[in-house]
C-alpha cells in the first residue's frame, strides 16, 4: 500500500528560482570532486602499477590523462669506431573526458620499465600506459622511442617527430607527443683514427606535458653506462664511450608511464 | 514554541529524481568551482607570496599543486683552472586533493627567490613551497630545485642525476615528483683555456620551460638574473681561468595553485 513518503513529492516548480545555494547541497554533492594518480615505483626496473578502479559514488564525469612511459637508452655496441648517440624519447600524453556511472569499472595501467636491450645499438621502446573501460576505446599513450648508438656519421642530427600521432589518435580528445631528441656531436681526432670522439653530449627528452630533461655528457671516458632512473615518463639515459669497444656499457631505462583521472 | 517553519522541512526523498534544474540554482549554486594562482614577483628577489586563504562558500574539495623553488647558480669561483658547470636543479612537483568546508583558512606559501652563494662554486638550494591547514599534514611542501655546481674536478660524474631520493607520496602529498639536476657539459681543452661550453640547468615537473647556457671564448660571463617560474638559474660562465664577478643568476620562485569546487 503507497504511504504518504511515496506519493507526498515536492514539484520542483515549486522552488523559487535562484534559491538554492551551494551550502544547501549534502556534501556528497560537490565533494564528489577528487583526483586520483597512478603510478609505479621510481626505481630503474618496475611493473608500474595495473589496477581496477571503480567509479566512486555521485560521479558523472572523469577526465583522464596518460602518459607513456620513456624509451630506454641504448648501450654502446661497436669495437672498431667510435659511436654518436641519439637519446631516448619521452612517453606520449592522450587524454580524454568521458561519462561515466558510479560503480562502474575501469582497467588503469601506468606503464612499468624494465631493463631490455640495454648493451644494444638499439634501445627497447617505452610500454604504453592505458585506460580500459565503457566509453572508452583503444586508449592508450605510447611509450617514448628508444635510443640508438650508431657509427654513421651522416646520419640524421637534428631532433625528429619520431612517432606520427595525430592528437585525436587512440580515441583521445587531445594527443601529443615531443620529439625524439637529435644525435649528439662530438670532437672527433681524425690524426688519432677511428677511436677517439670527444665531447660527446647530447639529451633524452621528457614526457609531453610534463617537460623533464635527462642530459648526457662525456668528455673522454671508456665507459659510462646511462643512470638508472630518470623521472616519470622521460626518455633514459644512454650508454657512452669515446673510445671504441664494447664493455659493460649499459643504457639506463625510462622513467614510468602516469594516469591521472579527474572525477566529479 | 515550535513554528511551523521550523519542522516542516523538505527531505530529498520528497524531489522526485531529476526534478531539480539549472533554474532553481542561485549564483553560488554549483558554480563553486574556480583556480587560484599564488606567487611572487619573477624578478631575481622576491619574497615569494605567503598568506592566509580562506576556503570560499559552499567549496567542499580541492586540489593543491605546488612547485618548489628552482635552486640557484653557480658562480665562477676557481683561479688555476677551467671548470666543468653543472646546471641547478627546477623545484619539485607536488600535489593533494583534500576535504574542506567553507571558512576554513590555510598558510599558502609560494617560495621565494635570494641571492646566495652567488659567487661560490655550488649555488643554493631553491626554497619550499607549502600549504598548511586542516587534512594536510605539516610538512605537505614541494622541495626547491638543487644548486648549480661549477666544479675544476674533470673527472667528476658527468651525466645529469636523480638528485634526491624522493618517493611519490613522500611530504604527504598525493603524487610527487622531481626533475633532474643539469648535467655537466664540457668543452673542449683544458686548464686556462676551455672553450666552447654549454650547460642546461632543468625545469620543474609539469611547467617544462627551458633555459639554455653556451660560451665560446668569453672571460666572464653572469647568468641571467631571471629564469622562468620554477626553474633553475643560470650560472656564471667563464672559458678562462680566474675569478673576477661572475655571479649565478637566482632560480625560478616558486608556485601554488588550488583549484576547489
Amino acid at each position: 500500500m503507497a504511504s504518504y513518503e511515496s506519493y507526498k513529492k515536492i514539484n520542483a516548480e515549486g522552488i523559487e528560482d535562484g534559491a538554492i545555494e551551494a551550502a544547501d547541497f549534502s556534501t556528497a554533492l560537490n565533494a564528489t570532486y577528487g583526483v586520483k594518480w597512478f603510478y609505479g615505483s621510481p626505481g630503474a626496473t618496475t611493473s608500474g602499477c595495473c589496477c581496477l578502479w571503480t567509479v566512486p559514488t555521485g560521479v558523472r564525469n572523469l577526465y583522464i590523462e596518460v602518459w607513456g612511459a620513456g624509451g630506454n637508452g641504448n648501450g654502446f655496441c661497436s669495437c672498431n669506431r667510435c659511436h654518436h648517440y641519439r637519446g631516448a624519447q619521452g612517453g606520449a600524453y592522450h587524454s580524454k573526458q568521458i561519462t561515466v556511472t558510479e560503480g562502474w569499472q575501469y582497467t588503469v595501467c601506468a606503464a612499468g620499465v624494465y631493463r631490455c636491450c640495454s648493451r644494444e645499438c638499439t634501445a627497447c621502446e617505452g610500454c604504453s600506459s592505458y585506460v580500459n573501460g565503457c566509453n572508452l576505446s583503444n586508449f592508450c599513450a605510447k611509450g617514448g622511442d628508444r635510443g640508438y648508438a650508431n657509427t654513421s656519421w651522416n646520419t640524421l642530427c637534428h631532433s625528429v617527430n619520431g612517432c606520427c600521432k595525430g592528437p585525436t589518435d587512440q580515441g583521445s580528445d587531445f594527443a601529443m607527443v615531443t620529439h625524439a631528441p637529435g644525435w649528439g656531436g662530438a670532437e672527433f681526432v681524425y690524426d688519432r683514427g677511428f677511436c677517439h670522439c670527444y665531447n660527446q653530449s647530447l639529451y633524452a627528452s621528457g614526457a609531453a606535458r610534463i617537460g623533464t630533461l635527462a642530459q648526457m655528457s662525456l668528455r673522454e671516458c671508456w665507459t659510462r653506462c646511462g643512470c638508472w632512473s630518470v623521472p616519470y615518463g622521460n626518455g633514459g639515459q644512454s650508454a657512452m664511450t669515446t673510445y671504441c669497444g664494447r664493455c659493460c656499457g649499459q643504457g639506463g631505462t625510462g622513467g614510468g608511464g602516469l594516469v591521472k583521472i579527474t572525477y566529479f | 514554541m515550535a513554528q511551523y517553519s521550523n519542522y516542516k522541512k523538505v527531505s530529498g526523498a520528497s524531489l522526485p529524481a531529476d526534478s531539480v534544474t539549472a533554474a532553481q540554482l542561485g549564483t553560488s549554486g554549483l558554480d563553486t568551482w574556480n583556480v587560484k594562482w599564488f606567487y611572487g614577483s619573477p624578478n631575481a628577489c622576491t619574497p615569494g607570496c605567503c598568506c592566509l586563504w580562506t576556503v570560499p562558500s559552499g567549496v567542499r574539495r580541492m586540489t593543491i599543486e605546488m612547485w618548489g623553488a628552482g635552486g640557484s647558480g653557480h658562480g665562477a669561483c676557481s683561479c688555476n683552472r677551467c671548470q666543468v658547470y653543472r646546471g641547478a636543479q627546477g623545484g619539485y612537483y607536488n600535489t593533494k586533493t583534500i576535504d574542506v568546508s567553507a571558512g576554513w583558512t590555510y598558510t599558502v606559501c609560494a617560495g621565494g627567490v635570494y641571492r646566495c652563494c652567488e659567487r661560490d662554486c655550488v649555488g643554493c638550494t631553491g626554497c619550499a613551497s607549502y600549504v598548511n591547514g586542516c587534512n594536510l599534514s605539516g610538512n605537505f611542501c614541494a622541495h626547491g630545485g638543487c644548486g648549480g655546481l661549477a666544479c675544476g674536478n674533470w673527472s667528476l660524474n658527468c651525466h645529469s642525476t636523480n638528485e634526491c631520493c624522493r618517493a611519490p607520496g613522500d611530504n604527504n602529498g598525493d603524487f610527487m615528483m622531481g626533475n633532474h639536476r643539469g648535467g655537466f657539459w664540457n668543452p673542449k681543452g683544458v686548464f686556462c683555456h676551455c672553450h666552447g661550453r654549454y650547460a642546461s640547468p632543468t625545469a620543474a615537473p609539469f611547467i617544462g620551460t627551458n633555459v639554455m647556457q653556451g660560451l665560446n671564448f668569453c672571460w666572464i660571463r653572469c647568468g641571467c638574473w631571471t629564469v622562468p617560474y620554477g626553474h633553475g638559474g643560470q650560472g656564471a660562465f667563464t672559458d678562462q681561468c680566474g675569478r673576477c664577478c661572475g655571479q649565478g643568476g637566482m632560480g625560478g620562485s616558486g608556485l601554488v595553485k588550488i583549484t576547489y569546487v
